[in-house]
């Protein structure tokens, strides 16, 4: 997505600041991206790095410290609370836990058709009629309109939870976390869901996950986080071959290989990540992964890497990724996703 | 995907049809909703009464001093002329005092159903004061937090550190004697309770994901609140009202007792601050009648109320 009139969401140096107690948490910290139109974009990175935060971010769902939000060539980070009502009809949200997402006490149509309502489309019958069509979309009976989340499995809501979000016709959708609440074989349904909504719908996708075989089946340019900054960036095709940070290696690695058994030392062996994550209400001097880094050289440690081209449309933040790009022993060889 | 269909059973059920199977299944609580309905009717009986003995302009009969029959015990007839023993010749009237009558002849047992009247009427307006403010209040202090939540707490913490039956009494003495001051000074009073439970009940709702989920799909704030936080909360505010039902009665009781509550009619308070002057000669129907009528209605609401509250939150019970 180099063209720059051709991406639908344009982030440019995003920052999220939390204070609490006099402490500032840096959850988002500079972010830039882009998704483009019919895109689906993942978003991955461990527990705590910012990701959610930065698509709550991107809906306006939490203050922003500063950056901008360029949404269909409108910036929305300056958009009165009133406004962002429209903004909303555009871009929607799945979120990660289908239990918790649905109001217990309304029932799915009712959920549904209140969205219409508030976004003023249609009258009552029209609405009756678009609730119906939309649970069908995701593959849901219409007779389920009149039922309680309650009733339903988790795979059930999930598909309630996107219906709600389609509810708009939205072109951008942020999915938290989809499907990592799920049984596995649900997984692999919902996101064949999700990949037949985008093409009927023609929807863009911010796919935010921590399982990259989830991101892998899905995405067709990844951008790896760590504490709230992008350190990777890369089409979904390269980043599994050719890893060029040193988190991202250790992120492949962690995906359970059956190919790759105990004694097969010729193989790269499973990096482990030394510590935990810096607390994000400090400042690291320097490369913010240094402390954790498997490749940590000396300078690591005073200078704040750039984020860079190494290669047409990858991207990296560490001082030596174009020595990463060429190196032999980055292959990780990962299963296919279900 | 149409192997997702099955395992949904045919019929619908909502949380509030749930949570009336749970209670169905309480012999104790169907009792004492039984107890709570027959004394709703009883008070709807004595505000027809009441209405109507208005219409038609004249003293009640519940008022009306009859100095014949002053401290009847309870029966129903009453010997008129003599002669009984074998003697025959005996004349009973049929007098219908089943709770006797007090020190001005008047049946007991009419007065009664008027005090019912008198407690409900205490019971439900100091509800529909209290109760809304309480919510409102709570709600507000949960959702916007920050400087609202800060004016909230303070303001019901004040509240709260006034000695509660001084500052009923300061507002009925304000208002002045009567049923407004009872309903004003018990409402005003008795919101904070409830307001802190919806408070942090609304917080603890607020961070979950289905708010933010109405956020995200450009809920405004009043709908989010009203129509997805608040039936979440409601049923503290059910449990609540079953709680505070009886005490406003106790409280309204106690302060007719003192005199300050109702005035010219006859509120259970009043009766009883009545019946104790003869208690020790023996007039023992009217104190007993009255404090029966009270604790049942006391009791029958609180058993409700814990029934209440765990047929709508069964996790209370599994955690206690």
């Amino acid at each position: 997505m180099k063209n720059d009139s051709g991406s639908l969401l344009k982030v440019d140096d995003l920052r999220v600041y939390f204070r609490s107690y006099g402490q500032t948490v840096r959850a988002v910290d500079g972010v830039s991206l882009k998704v483009g139109r019919g895109e689906t974009v993942g978003l991955v990175g461990e527990s705590g790095c910012g990701k959610s935060t930065l698509g709550n971010a991107i809906l306006r769902l939490v203050d922003i410290e500063s950056g901008s939000l360029d949404f269909d060539g409108t910036d929305i980070s300056s958009f009165a609370k009133r406004r962002l009502t429209e903004f909303r009809e555009k871009a929607q949200m799945v979120f990660q836990d289908p239990f918790q997402s649905l109001n217990p006490r309304m029932t799915v149509g009712r959920a549904i058709e209140e969205v219409l309502y508030v976004h003023r489309k249609g009258d009552r019958m029209e609405r009756r009629r678009k609730v119906a069509q939309l649970l069908e979309a995701v593959g849901l009976d219409a007779s389920f309109a009149d039922r309680y989340p309650h009733e339903f499995s988790g795979g059930q809501r999930q598909r309630i939870g996107i219906a709600r979000a389609l509810a708009v016709d939205p072109v951008l959708l942020i999915a938290d976390e989809p499907v990592s609440a799920l049984d596995v074989s649900v997984q692999v349904q919902i996101l064949n869901l999700l990949k037949d909504l985008q093409k009927n719908f023609n929807l863009s996708f911010l796919f935010i996950a921590h399982d990259l075989a989830v991101v892998r089946y899905m995405c067709d340019r990844i951008l790896v986080m760590y504490l709230g900054r992008i350190v990777e960036e890369s089409p979904a095709s390269e980043l599994y071959d050719c890893a060029c940070h040193p988190y991202t290696e250790a992120l492949l690695s962690a995906i359970p290989d059956v190919d790759r058994s105990l004694s097969d030392k010729g193989k790269q062996a499973r990096i482990v990540l030394s510590g935990d994550v810096p607390s994000p209400t400090m400042v690291t001097p320097g490369c913010p992964f240094h402390q954790r880094c498997h490749r940590v050289r000396p300078e690591c440690k005073t200078n704040v890497p750039v984020f860079r081209e190494i290669s047409p449309g990858h991207f990296s933040a560490c001082h030596f990724a174009e020595e990463l790009m060429g190196k032999e022993d980055a292959g990780f060889r990962i299963p296919d996703a279900g | 995907m149409s192997t997702q269909m099955d395992n949904v059973s045919a019929e619908s059920r909502s949380l509030w049809g749930d949570a009336w199977r749970r209670l169905r299944k309480n012999r104790l609580a169907l009792w004492c909703l039984v107890v709570v309905v027959i004394y709703t009717v009883t008070a709807f009986y004595g505000e027809v009464q009441y209405r109507y003995y208005q219409f038609k302009d004249e003293q009640p009969s519940y008022q009306r001093p009859d100095l014949d029959s002053q401290y009847l015990a309870p029966s129903l007839t009453r010997v008129l002329k003599g002669e009984d023993r074998a003697g025959r010749s005996v004349v009973k009237e049929l007098l219908r005092h089943p709770c006797g009558t007090d020190g001005l002849g008047r049946d007991v047992l009419a007065r009664l159903v008027q005090g019912t009247r008198i407690a409900f009427l205490v019971g439900i307006v100091t509800s529909i004061i209290a109760i809304p403010i309480g919510v409102i209040l709570g709600c507000l202090a949960g959702y916007f937090g920050g400087k609202v939540d800060d004016f909230i707490v303070w303001l019901y913490t004040t509240m709260a550190s006034i000695p509660g039956l001084l500052f009923i009494l300061a507002i009925a003495m304000v208002v002045g004697q009567g049923l407004l001051g009872v309903y004003l000074g018990i409402g005003l009073t008795t919101w904070v309770g409830l307001c802190r439970l919806i408070r942090g009940e609304v917080i603890k709702h607020k961070s979950s994901t289905y708010v933010t989920a109405a956020r995200a799909l450009g809920l405004g704030h009043a709908r989010i609140i009203f129509r997805h936080i608040l039936p979440n909360v409601f049923h503290i505010v059910i449990v609540t009202f079953t709680i505070r039902f009886p005490q406003a009665i106790s409280t309204e009781v106690f302060l007719s007792f003192l005199g300050i509550g109702v005035q010219g009619e006859p509120s259970w308070g009043i009766m009883i601050s009545n019946s104790r002057l003869r208690l020790w000669q023996g007039v023992w129907w009217e104190m007993t009648f009255v404090t029966i009528a009270i604790f049942l209605v006391v009791l029958a609401f609180n058993l409700l109320g814990d029934a209440l509250r765990d047929a709508l939150d069964p996790r209370l019970r599994e955690a206690g």
